[in-house]
């Protein structure tokens, strides 16, 4: 073993034994918001997370992201526990990013700051009866484990982590036939405190019941995020899902959602990452009922030296079930980016059609992009397809705005925005507002505005 | 008054030269026709006015209105009042036709020192050239050419250049593809747009548009060079007697 592996495996034996004393600090010492009933759960996490650790660049997986800064910064951040009301400055700028927030409209919105819920930032007044939003921090024993009792625990080291560390969450839960117009917008903002912030969402979509719920990051300075989320939707459901990750430049984010789709049910998800020196994103969907359905749409944007990275699963495990995926990344500068979409059509999955396709902009030399489709077919009866593509902006338009007298600057902003729109123009079906913020932050990071 | 100056014009693509030795003067006001058969260079003079990149100038110079035209950047050759009608428009999903024509009028605007147009005021300058061109309004708020025919992509340039109202417009083979019907419109948008203050550079290989704007001027363009120029009747002994005559006239004195 050369030098530098031997000082790579004691680093990483170091950044986990810190974490070992971070959690035995936890356990000595829980969080006031952390129910007691998610102790045994914690360390039943904990026990899986400390056999793997962080997951290491020679995992298959996390072959092109290097999690070493964040396994470091997290082994730092998680000897203190988060607060939720910093210091008067960071207040000041939570405030900022909380008044950008695009409006309401009537709908709900709940505020969790460096994890922990703030009920004086949250507007439920027009609740809509049908719509149950508990927080973790707010339940018994006995609901807290109905709660938890199909959630993913330790399905993989970041899952396992976030359960480890976890103070607060929130459960949704819409009623079967439910119908809500108004999306259900979850804010999760850090305001930069070293803090290990691990936030946590469960969805659970009714029978027959149609929903928009968006999971939006927000933050400031040098924030860590580890998010879990976990969806069911149940026979007939719909869920419209918009994620959208606008953390700081120098945040880092891991977010792992685990989505499970019953019979006739339809997921669709809107997944956008603007921010943070080191993004990855884990998507996975089982489809386990006939006719389940999911529309998958992302769009990733790095600039500098950011790191972007989404991985994909779908899982067809039942007849008749359907997919797409249309992923676009756009990256300036040398960010790079990371696309990586997994189809699995499982025996007995008959008539399964299975679309994937990944488009990518690469606005400068430098800039990187490694996308890499994979298909997995144990039944004949199949329709799959997969496309990608990865260039730069289109010499012939640019020329063609030029000639009529744009500016270059602004011509390639039309045609990045151009790109990025027909991601975009899906949440503006649900949430206009919503996606009046998303022009907003492209135009911030588009070629001249950087 | 010359609007135009190409003087001794040599350019390359690539290792292969393809204008030598271009010279061509146009007034203002002026209609000129290149004519010339297929690999004469006609595309590349236009482009080359146009100031796409991909040509390398070798020799020789274009001043409009005074100025080294080859100096400026595509836009700024737009602001200064060239306009390119291309041989194929591209389509650009996602850019609305209507807004790239506003950020261009305005970005004009600007280079001129002059004010933004106001949208009631642009407003009307594009229904009132739509109807011209007899475009139905819904392709004005569509993405640039997506989804239109070879004629509406056509007449869309020619909407566009009458938005723009360039002073020297330079038609890369805007009769190509057309069927009767819709040259006769794109033609009448042209003859619309004749003034004493503008010129006009048509490029065609064939006669037939010149049916319907008469030209002051046609040139043949062979070889990379003007090797004869004439009135209308010019046009019409092309069309009769093809392009042979004049490249063996050209190849006698030569």
């Amino acid at each position: 073993m050369t030098t530098s592996a031997q000082d790579r495996d004691a680093r990483t034996a170091m950044t986990l034994k810190t974490v070992e004393g971070a959690f035995e600090k936890l356990l000595a010492q829980p969080a006031s918001t952390a129910p007691a009933w998610l102790q045994p759960l914690q360390k039943k996490a904990f026990g899986a997370f400390r056999t793997t650790g962080f997951p290491r660049t020679r995992d298959e997986d996390w072959k092109y992201t290097n999690l070493t800064g964040f396994a470091e910064r997290s082994a730092t951040y998680l000897r203190n526990q988060p607060t939720n009301e910093g210091n008067s400055e960071a207040a000041g700028a939570i405030n900022t990013l909380l008044d950008d927030l695009p409006r309401t409209n009537g709908g709900i919105r709940i505020v969790f700051i460096n994890g922990l819920y703030r009920r004086d930032l949250s507007i439920t007044a027009e609740m809509n009866p049908g719509v149950e939003l508990t927080p973790y921090s707010a339940v018994d024993a006995a609901t807290g484990e109905r709660i938890l009792r199909d959630q993913p625990i330790d399905q993989n080291a970041m899952i396992a982590l976030n359960t480890a560390f976890l103070n607060d969450g929130l459960a949704i839960q819409v009623a079967d036939d439910k119908k809500i117009d108004a999306p259900i917008h979850i804010v999760f903002a850090s305001d930069g405190q070293p803090a290990a912030v691990q936030p946590r969402l469960s969805i659970d979509i009714g029978h027959n019941a149609d929903a928009t719920i968006v999971q939006h990051h927000v933050g400031i300075g040098e924030s860590l995020t580890n998010a879990v989320t976990s969806i069911h939707c149940a026979k007939h459901a719909h869920l419209f899902f918009i994620r959208l990750q606008d953390e700081s430049p120098a945040s880092m984010h891991v977010g792992n959602q685990l989505v499970r789709v019953a019979a006739n049910g339809r997921f669709d998800s809107i997944s956008m990452d603007f921010g943070s020196q080191l993004a990855r994103n884990d998507l996975k969907v089982d489809l386990y009922g006939e006719r389940a359905q999911a529309n998958l749409y992302g769009l990733f944007m790095a600039n500098g030296k950011r790191h972007t990275d989404n991985h994909l699963r779908v899982d067809h495990r039942a007849p008749h079930t359907t997919s797409l995926e249309n992923y676009r990344g756009i990256l300036n500068d040398t960010a790079r980016g990371v696309f990586n979409g997994k189809i699995i059509v499982h025996s007995g999955a008959d008539g399964t059609d299975a679309q994937m396709n990944n488009r990518n902009l690469l606005l400068s030399e430098q800039a990187e992009v490694d996308t890499k489709p994979e298909l997995e077919i144990y039944t004949d009866d199949v329709k799959c397809a997969h496309g990608s593509t990865t260039g730069q902006l289109d010499r012939n338009s640019l020329f063609y705005l030029r000639a009529r007298g744009l500016p270059e600057i602004t011509a390639r902003m039309m045609l990045v925005n151009a790109f990025a729109q027909e991601i975009i123009d899906h949440v503006r079906l649900k949430a206009p507002d919503l996606a009046d913020t998303l022009d907003r932050l492209l135009g911030k990071q588009l070629p001249g505005n950087a | 008054m010359t609007m135009l100056n190409i003087n001794n014009l040599h350019a390359n693509a690539g290792d292969t030269e393809i204008l030598k030795g271009l010279n061509l003067s146009v007034g203002t006001g002026e209609v000129h026709a290149i004519m010339g058969p297929n690999g004469s260079g006609k595309s590349t003079l236009a482009h080359i006015l146009a100031g796409r990149d991909g040509y390398e100038v070798t020799s020789g110079s274009v001043s409009f209105l005074d100025e080294d035209l080859l100096d400026m950047a595509p836009e700024e050759r737009a602001w200064h009042g060239i306009f390119l009608g291309f041989q194929y428009p591209i389509e650009i999903p996602g850019v609305n036709n209507t807004y790239l024509l506003k950020a261009a009028l305005n970005a004009r605007q600007k280079f001129r020192g002059e004010t933004e147009i106001d949208a009631a005021t642009f407003l009307r300058l594009i229904k009132e050239k739509a109807r011209l061109m007899q475009m139905d309004q819904s392709f004005l708020n569509r993405s640039v050419n997506e989804g239109f025919s070879g004629g509406e992509k056509k007449r869309n340039e020619v909407f566009q250049m009458a938005v723009l109202e360039p002073k020297l417009a330079i038609l890369d083979e805007t009769d190509s593809g057309l069927d009767i019907d819709a040259l006769k419109v794109v033609a009448a948008g042209v003859n619309a747009l004749r003034s004493e203050d503008r010129s006009f550079l048509l490029v065609t290989h064939y006669q037939r548009l010149l049916d319907y704007i008469q030209p002051d001027y046609v040139h043949v363009l062979a070889g990379g060079r003007i090797i004869k120029s004439g009135d209308k009747t010019l046009a019409n002994e092309l069309e009769a007697r093809g392009y042979d005559w004049v490249l063996d006239e050209a190849a006698n004195v030569a």
